[in-house]
């Protein structure tokens, strides 16, 4: 387990270092994403020498780190504002939204899944598994201008944009967040439905069902009480691995929906050369992933969800 | 079990017939007899579909059919370079890992990890717009760096489960060089085995081409992508919905086809991989 | 200016680039730019009554509904109540001698700041803040005078130091120097008199202290907020509300500033919340979540305005602001050749511009950087549609130098790309091809600002005032996108800027229209105007008073003031 966490940590130094170089190295000046294309030469030396622009980027790289593990990511580029900050500001957004569409995905995912296992094959299970398939296939900022068209245009129940914060009570803020959750819920509602069908199903073969079912107990308590918890290991690990994903995967949607939220915020960043803001999200995503991968880890080793998922339709 | 095999048969196959016929349409396009795509005067704009428009005309007046049409290239294209890219590259680098194992193995798992940690979608979508580049070569590019990662893992995984098979440690023992047991014994079973999964990574890497597109980081205009179709309709979507929903259903039934088709092959392995 | 614009009896467009692209002209990136997917344009309803003419028509719509809550049996005002209102886009800060503010910025900087200078209701800018601006006799010297007693929100006195230090602010920023560029010196009188000198004669130099796109020089900020690099996130002012709090692209609250020195604000607190989409904008004020907008949307201001008969909704209708525009980098071939330029502008069909841009109403093309009904208009060689005129001038062209190829930027907006693509069609059809390259806005910014730019969709010059125009069109500035100069134009700007009689400015400007028609280095595509849309019980949105009681000039641009606003109970 530590060597696994070793590995972990080494792999977000690198994913941080690559970003920080790669974000050195492509076009785009940096004095002047800061100063502007009419600085003064003074102006420039001068702020070249106060974002130490000059040192090799090792060192730069090694001065980032420091900062960044005493919790100083630097200044935004453009607003000037600490990115430490700005990402506090947004990271809740996205881990509500991400959370929330969790949630829903569990809600939905779970009585497809029981209905589907117990009876395979039957219509209710074919026509079930046909509609994961037709969500797995639908592509999420498919689904979000989808919900936008319906819900929004056509029935004008909600105003689909903006992001009401909890302090302006939990409704509004629910509602306001309830679209975009849904819309990032559909593809994980495929994917959970599955692992869960097929473990269920492999669970309900097993002598300790068969024994509690000759005992004469009802179908909902043995699936309640005997049979969900050990189907669920590998439901749960994926749920882990895909929060981890999503921190980093909810930019269409928080874009459609015009949500202040970390992927919104980095694609600003990456629109307007903001390097110090991107360097700070692609950060904060990564420690994201690979703290979660360690939380999934604990639970089971999984590799990649899709794959998790196929291997489970493919037994 | 044999009237669901039967009905997937079917579905099986209306997947394939969909994508030959878009395929078709996408190469042959230029002979069809379709608008222009750029042709601003096909149709009064944001026209419902009419004798002259099947399919409507979006907010500029051009046909929607021809678009969606030549947008199905873009979107093939880029879905079948990168996943050939990524599996020529990313099978290498397993198979190697997977046979050699020691430092290789590491390396590469090690590589794999740092690709697939990245916020992958951004990291395309930083790459198409630093570079500013809308070429097609890009955007396939950074679409096949994205399933670099998942593809050296699985190839890898793919590849240990054989290396210790019989038969291969037969052939070893038997004097062939390491080249030759990869080419003769690992690749023939590595490539079906992993074919399915890279069917459902051409679907993948087509949503994630309409993603970029969508933000307006893939192909430059006026070359329609079903992406960039969408993003263009969006803001009328209250006037019309046809210039939205008719990119939409094309690249709904594509990622259905190639998904449906990916756990059909998948299901027959299942059997096949338990009969080994 | 505000009278002009109601009766101005047909649309606008505003392409909501444009606004965000006076940014661009600063040097900043402002979201606004970004956050356009705004099919932002205005007409005066065309279809609210049934009239043979549809310009007449609209005029009796606007001045009998419009102006209702003024004309009407004035209510009294009264305290109390909470607003939220619905920006186009965030700022990327609240600091005026840093950030480049596009109209939403300046909405919220007219709550926490007040400007030096404002425009009265005929359009003339009168002391606002200060208590006098005045010239000496050949305007090389202003004196600004300040009210006593006045404080910043912090508690810091309003005096002459503190204008001296906003203005050093603005003259050390390299993106906004240019709009005090004739400054030479400031001199402290006493602690309410600034006597500023200047490098030559400037008649027009209170315009800029309206603190209007291109003007923040006139906001007064608190010298501790200037001296704090944070300060943009903590904006100090001494306007009717004080800030709060601000969450990027969330929101941004303010209260009200109990110890204004004019009249206090009569609504307690306000809450900017920006919300880029337009559609979403209509959905959110529809379902009551906002109070008040800005739109340019023909059909949602027809709608409101039958809706204000029934007085559910109040309707301001803005004054003309910059008009769309395409500029053109005349250093480079093929567009240094004026049959090219000329060409290109011939071949635009306005019409079918102004259809995707709304797809209703009838718009109002231009025929140079000023509105046909504009004081300051005067009529040019500036062409008019004529594709088979254009094709002719390109044929011309081609079989002399070769084929006519540029590129054609803009910004990645998805409505502003297909925009782009109707620009591409039509010049395809006199055989030109152009690329479109859709780049972030900031960089198009540095683009134009180094020259690199070919053919580029472009806003802010043009419209208002023609001394705004000085720093595009003279040859000095550095900021002449265009690269087009002439010492006839150097001359024109500088005169028009040294007088101060309206009609012998307007003579020095209708030579620079007269040149510009001929050399075209831009296209004006269309008039631009947006509407304050505001709840039915949210009143005052029309109203604006100076501190000696006259009316002030309430919206410019799209830009308001809610100063006197107030919610009926």
């Amino acid at each position: 387990m530590s060597r696994r966490l070793l590995r972990l940590l080494a792999v977000l130094v690198a994913v941080t270092a690559a970003s920080f170089s790669m974000v050195s190295l492509l076009p785009g000046d940096t004095v002047t994403a800061v100063l502007g294309e009419r600085a003064s030469e003074e102006d420039r030396a001068l702020a070249r020498e106060e974002l130490h622009l000059d040192d090799p980027l090792p060192l730069r790289y090694a001065r980032w780190v420091g900062g960044a593990v005493t919790g100083d990511l630097g200044i935004s580029y453009r607003t000037r504002q600490p990115v430490a900050e700005a990402l506090g500001q947004r990271i809740g957004v996205t881990l509500e939204l991400v959370l929330l569409s969790q949630l829903i995905a569990l809600a939905l995912a779970i009585p497809m899944a029981v209905l589907g296992a117990l009876r395979p094959g039957s219509w209710l299970d074919r026509t079930l598994s046909g509609t994961q398939l037709a969500m797995l296939a639908t592509p999420t900022f498919l689904v979000a201008i989808a919900l936008v068209a319906i819900f929004a245009v056509q029935l004008g129940w909600f105003a689909t944009t903006g992001y009401v914060p909890i302090g302006d009570g939990l409704f509004a803020n629910l509602k306001s967040l309830l679209l975009p959750s849904l819309a990032l819920a559909l593809e994980q509602v495929a994917l959970y439905a599955r692992v869960l069908r097929t473990d269920l199903i492999a669970t309900f073969d097993q002598d300790f069902i068969w024994h509690a079912r000759a005992k004469g107990n009802s179908t909902a308590r043995i699936v309640l009480r005997h049979a969900m918890r050990p189907s669920s290991i590998g439901l749960v690990t994926l749920a882990g691995i895909t929060f981890g994903r999503m921190i980093g995967g909810t930019v269409l949607v928080e874009t459609i929906f015009a949500l202040p939220g970390l992927g919104r915020f980095t694609i600003d960043a990456i629109n307007n050369r903001d390097f110090m803001a991107l360097q700070g999200a692609v950060v904060v995503m990564t420690v994201g992933f690979v703290v979660l991968n360690v939380v999934a880890d604990l639970l089971h080793g999984v590799i990649d969800p899709r794959i998790r998922s196929q291997r489970a339709t493919a037994r | 079990m044999s009237a669901a095999k039967h009905r997937w048969g079917v579905a099986v196959w209306l997947s394939v017939g969909w994508l030959v016929v878009l395929a078709l349409a996408a190469i042959f396009a230029d002979v069809l007899p379709l608008y222009d795509p750029a042709d601003t005067r096909a149709g009064i704009p944001l026209s419902i579909p009419t004798s002259q428009n099947w399919l409507g005309t979006d907010q500029l007046g051009r046909d929607l059919l021809s678009r969606t049409i030549y947008g199905a290239r873009v979107s093939l294209v880029v879905g079948l370079a990168a996943v050939v890219l990524s599996s020529l590259v990313g099978g290498t680098i397993g198979v190697l890992a997977g046979y050699l194992q020691r430092t290789v193995e590491a390396v590469s798992l090690f590589t794999a990890d740092v690709l697939m940690a990245f916020p992958s979608f951004l990291l395309a979508a930083s790459i198409v717009a630093f570079t500013d580049s809308r070429g097609l070569l890009t955007v396939v590019l950074v679409i096949a760096l994205l399933y670099l990662g998942p593809t050296i893992r699985i190839v890898r995984a793919t590849t240990l489960s054989y290396a210790n098979r019989e038969f291969v440690t037969a052939a070893r023992s038997l004097g062939a060089t390491s080249g030759r047991v990869i080419r003769r014994e690992i690749v023939p079973n590595v490539v079906p085995t992993t074919l399915s999964l890279a069917i459902v990574a051409i679907a993948g890497a087509i949503v994630a081409e309409g993603g970029l597109a969508y933000l307006n980081l893939s192909v430059a205009p006026p070359t329609p992508t079903w992406g960039s179709m969408i993003a263009a309709g969006k803001p009328k979507i209250d006037q019309s919905l046809y210039p939205v929903l008719v990119p939409g259903l094309a690249l709904f039934l594509t990622v259905l086809a190639l998904t449906l088709i990916g756990d059909a092959i998948q299901k027959r392995q299942g059997r096949n991989l338990g009969a080994i | 200016m505000m009278t002009r614009s109601s009766r101005q009896r047909r649309a606008a467009v505003a392409l909501a680039l444009a606004a965000g692209m006076i940014a661009a002209s600063c040097g900043g990136n402002d979201p606004d730019a970004v956050a356009t997917t705004a099919p932002a344009v205005t007409t005066a309803a065309p279809d609210t009554t049934a009239a043979p003419d549809p310009g007449t028509d609209t005029t009796a719509v606007v001045e009998t509904t419009a102006p209702a809550t003024t004309e009407a049996p004035a209510p009294q005002p009264v305290a109390g109540g909470s607003i939220t209102v619905g920006l186009i886009g965030e700022s990327t800060g609240f600091n005026p001698t840093v950030d480049a503010w596009a109209d939403s910025g300046h909405v919220v900087a007219h709550a926490i700041f007040d400007s030096l200078a404002a425009y009265d209701a005929s359009g003339k800018p009168v002391p606002y803040l200060a208590e006098s601006i005045t010239p000496n006799a050949d305007s090389t010297a202003w004196t600004i005078v300040l009210r006593p007693g006045i404080t910043f929100h912090n508690g810091e006195p309003l005096n002459a130091e503190a204008v001296r230090a906003n203005f050093q602010a603005i003259l050390d920023s390299a993106q906004f120097k240019d709009q005090l560029a004739l400054v030479s010196t400031m001199t402290a009188v006493d602690d309410l008199t600034l006597e500023v000198a200047m490098s030559a004669p400037w008649g027009t130099f209170m315009n800029v202290l309206t603190g209007e796109t291109g003007a923040q020089a006139g906001y007064m900020a608190a010298p501790a907020m200037l001296a704090d690099p944070n300060g943009g996130r903590n904006p100090i002012g001494t306007g009717p509300f004080v800030f709060q709090e601000w969450v990027p692209d969330s929101q941004l609250t303010v209260t009200r500033n109990d110890s204004y020195w004019q009249t206090p604000a009569w609504l307690d607190s306000v809450t900017f919340t920006p919300i880029p989409d337009s559609t979403s904008r209509k959905a959110a004020f529809d379902a009551g979540d906002i109070q008040l907008y800005t739109t340019g949307s023909t059909k949602d201001i027809g709608e409101y305005l039958a809706q204000q008969e029934a007085g559910t909704t109040n309707v301001t209708l803005g004054s003309a602001s910059s008009p769309d525009m395409v500029l053109f980098n005349t250093a480079v071939a093929p567009l240094d050749d004026v049959r090219v330029r000329r060409a290109l502008a011939m071949a635009i069909d306005v019409n079918r511009l102004y259809e995707y841009l709304e797809g209703v109403g009838v718009k109002e093309a231009m025929h140079g950087p000023y509105a046909d009904d504009s004081f300051w208009f005067a009529e040019s060689n500036y062409p008019d549609f004529d594709p088979e005129g254009a094709t002719a001038l390109i044929d011309e062209y081609v079989a002399e130098k070769g084929a006519v190829e540029f590129e054609f930027a803009g910004n990645q907006d998805p409505f502003l790309v297909s925009y782009q693509e109707l620009f591409q069609a039509m010049w395809a059809d006199i055989g030109v091809s152009a690329n479109i390259v859709s780049r972030a806005q900031s960089e198009n910014i540095s683009a134009v600002l180094s020259g690199a730019h070919q053919v580029i969709l472009w806003g802010g010059i043009g419209g208002g005032d023609p001394d705004k125009d000085y720093q595009y069109f003279h040859s000095g500035t550095g900021l002449n996108f265009s690269g087009y100069t002439s010492p006839t134009i150097d001359a024109a700007m500088e005169q028009g800027r040294a007088l101060g009689d309206p009609e012998a400015r307007k003579e020095q400007y209708a030579i620079v229209q007269q040149e510009l028609g001929e050399q075209m280095p831009y296209i004006f595509t269309g008039t631009n105007r947006l509407s304050a849309i505001a709840a039915g019980n949210l009143l005052g949105i029309d109203a604006f008073t100076l501190p000696d009681g006259t009316p002030g000039q309430p919206v410019t641009g799209a830009i308001y003031h809610l100063k006197d606003a107030w919610l009926a109970q």
